[in-house]
């Protein structure tokens, strides 16, 4: 019933929601929690039609203001030269991510010390290595023990293979001397826990027809809800609810009937990522909080941080099998992911290997760029170009600023009212050095695996906004964080937050596993104070 | 005098065989590939499914091609030789680099989703799901150099 009184209620269903819902189920608490988007139906995913590239631009829009979905909400990112994109369901983004899974690394959590910029996190690298181990096996996740650019793992399925394309792109890292290594993989290449393995379907980030893919709809949230979790979908939390003592109540939101409802909590997670979380802890005004809910810092919603991104295309003289396989996993080079001040820029990147472009892809690229000209010489470019082609990702470390950040707009607001986000961002130019000697290393690896043509997407790229982070940061110091070094509020004592806001840094790679391991860490810090939880 | 346009027709009789012209001209047979033109592929009924909306634009483009051959050749743009037709395409493009773009992103779309057109580029005509496709898992010797040098991640 609504108006119980639960014991913790998550707020949003995704990658850290699942993770943490999983982890406190074995508490045997009452747990809720509340989803604003519904169940997706892996039947409706696009690589179950022919016309599946056509389909991806549809229902798989990556872009919240171009899908329009009942769950969505819009953002307003006109003041920034990075869109933000997004997917609302249970699963959060996990359902249309790449599932490229490389963890932060050890120097990742000490940039202050090591390099003189932003913080450093409270915690590091080893005391979340067992949570990033634990969130392995909850996944699923596939790779290739040895990695010398990490500290030593073992994933606990085989790696994805590398087709024709990847052994050709690490020749040519071998050529240059350089750092490559398949890539953890959060796609099961072998069955698991009752789910299929990959069949290298190729559009993963449009949702896996397979459920080879571990988006958390399948993984975690099964499990948890056998555990005893609850989870209400298309609920849409207006906001916080606070007592005279400054602790949460609940939440207000209006049910999957557009009724208003208020659930009553002893501890309320927030779990709504980088720009979820700022949103509705901003909404979250009160006479106590009049800046928004855990903000008396100032900092909610500030330190937002993006992984500005560069793209490069190799074009090559023989066919690779380059679209078929997961799109978004096949290898990764950190060659360049510590700083290196001689290069003009500190921290660093990790350069991403994806597959090559499907034929409609290869066509509608070639056509507008005009490399795939019209008439009868059409056939001659699109074969030199279709299923030749390797992708190259630069994923850029963002460092905070206070002044990149989520405020609510004025104006724009969701289906119920709720302002939506505004971002207000710029690319720093410690990231754009970054980008061109990024983008300019991963044109000399395709040259050097013998690709007869590069082409550098401008940068950063528009519509990569996947990785929001930094708007509610983690710290000792209630004047320079929004939450402690176990995830509480320092405003609020029974509010959590679990997702990606609480970084104080970006690193340099994809970071859900890294989101996933703090959500269990945190978890566990809270399993661990149950009877001193709100001292 | 062309035909009135009515509101359940998209296209005009004269615009349809522009059209058909047009998409000849934009990807022809390519026989020795078993490649059809994209004429025989069904992309009005593509585009009248998709995005019925661009007919809007694609309709006055396709008048601009009979206007430009009526003012030049004085003759009808389909009645024009392959090379006249090519030339008054290409002129109109030359002008406005976005002329029948719209369209031709929708015809390559179509054209690459037929099932003739994907058998002839070597690919399964069918869905991913769930027959999927076989890549090789790669020859991991190739990692040796990258092994040999050891750790390589920064202390901290």
């Amino acid at each position: 019933m609504p108006d119980d009184v639960v014991d913790v209620l998550i707020i949003g269903a995704g990658a850290s929601g699942a993770a943490v819902a999983w982890s406190l189920a074995e508490t045997r608490m009452r747990i809720v929690c509340l989803e604003q988007g519904d169940w997706m139906n892996p039947a409706l995913y696009p690589s179950n039609f022919q016309d599946w590239e056509v389909h991806r631009g549809e229902t798989s829009a990556i872009s919240p203001n171009h899908r329009d979905r009942e769950a969505d909400y819009p953002i307003n990112d006109s003041e920034s030269p990075i869109s933000i994109v997004n997917f609302n369901a249970v699963g959060g983004s996990t359902i249309l991510y790449s599932a490229h899974f490389p963890r932060f690394h050890p120097s990742d959590f000490r940039v202050r010390t090591l390099d003189g910029v932003a913080d450093d996190w409270p915690i590091d690298y080893f005391t979340l290595e067992p949570f990033f181990a634990e969130n392995d096996r909850n996944m699923g996740v596939s790779g290739l023990h040895g990695d010398p650019a990490i500290p030593e793992h073992q994933p606990p399925l085989p790696h994805i293979p590398l087709g024709k394309m990847g052994e050709t792109i690490g020749r040519g890292f071998n050529k240059l001397g350089w750092h490559w290594w398949p890539s953890d993989s959060a796609i099961i290449t072998e069955p698991y826990e009752g789910r299929g393995q990959c069949l290298n379907l190729g559009p993963c980030n449009t949702g896996c027809a397979q459920g080879a893919k571990s988006s958390v709809d399948i993984s975690y949230w099964p499990v948890a809800q056998r555990m005893g979790v609850e989870l209400r979908t298309n609920c849409r939390v207006n906001q916080i609810t606070v007592d005279a003592n400054d602790m949460a109540t609940g939440v207000e939101y209006w049910d999957a009937d557009g009724i208003l409802q208020h659930q009553r909590a002893e501890v309320v997670i927030v779990a709504c990522n980088g720009v979820g979380t700022p949103r509705l802890l901003l909404h979250s005004r009160s006479t106590r909080f009049p800046d928004g809910l855990a903000n008396r810092s100032g900092l909610v919603g500030k330190n937002l941080m993006l992984h500005p991104w560069g793209s490069v295309s190799g074009r090559f003289d023989e066919p690779l099998d380059s679209h078929f396989g997961p799109q978004g996993c096949c290898l990764l080079s950190q060659e360049f992911y510590e700083t290196d001040e001689s290069r003009g820029y500190v921290r660093g990147y990790n350069l991403q290997i994806t597959r090559g472009s499907p034929p409609v892809a290869t066509a509608r690229y070639g056509v507008a760029s005009g490399a795939i000209p019209w008439g009868p010489a059409h056939h001659d470019e699109f074969e030199k170009r279709y299923d030749r082609s390797i992708h190259i990702g630069v994923c850029a470390e963002d460092l905070p600023e206070e002044h990149n950040q989520v405020v609510l707009d004025d104006v724009l607001t969701d289906s119920n009212g709720i302002p939506a986000p505004k971002i207000v961002y710029r690319t720093s130019e410690n990231s754009m050095r970054m980008l061109a000697h990024g983008t300019a290393r991963a044109a000399e690896a395709l040259e050097a695996a013998g690709a007869v043509e590069t082409s550098v997407a401008p940068y950063p790229i528009r519509m990569a906004g996947w990785h929001l982070l930094g708007t509610a940061r983690m710290g000792s110091d209630p004047e320079r964080s929004v939450v402690n070094e176990w995830g509480r509020s320092h405003d609020v004592r029974n509010l959590f937050i679990v997702d990606g806001s609480v970084f104080v840094t970006s690193g340099g790679v994809n970071p859900t596993t890294t989101i996933q391991a703090v959500a269990l860490y945190i978890a566990d810090a809270m399993k661990k104070r149950l009877a001193t939880l709100f001292d | 005098m062309s035909q009135p346009i009515v509101s359940d027709t998209l296209l005009t009789p004269i615009q349809h065989e522009i059209l058909d012209v047009v998409l000849d001209q934009m990807i022809p047979t390519d026989s020795a590939r078993n490649k059809p033109s994209a004429r025989d592929v069904g992309v009005f009924e593509y585009i009248a499914d998709r995005s019925p909306e661009s007919f809007q634009e694609i309709a006055r483009q396709l008048d601009d091609l009979d206007a430009q051959a009526f003012m030049s050749r004085k003759t009808p743009y389909t009645e024009l030789s392959r090379d006249l037709q090519d030339e008054t395409l290409n002129r109109l493009r030359e002008e406005d680099p976005r002329f029948l773009t719209d369209l031709a992103l929708h015809t390559v779309a179509c054209y690459y989703l037929d099932s003739r057109v994907m058998t002839a580029i070597g690919l399964p005509s069918r869905a991913p799901y769930p027959d999927g496709y076989t890549i090789q898992r790669g020859d991991l010797t190739l990692l040796d150099p990258v092994r040999d040098r050891g750790e390589i991640w920064r202390r901290a």
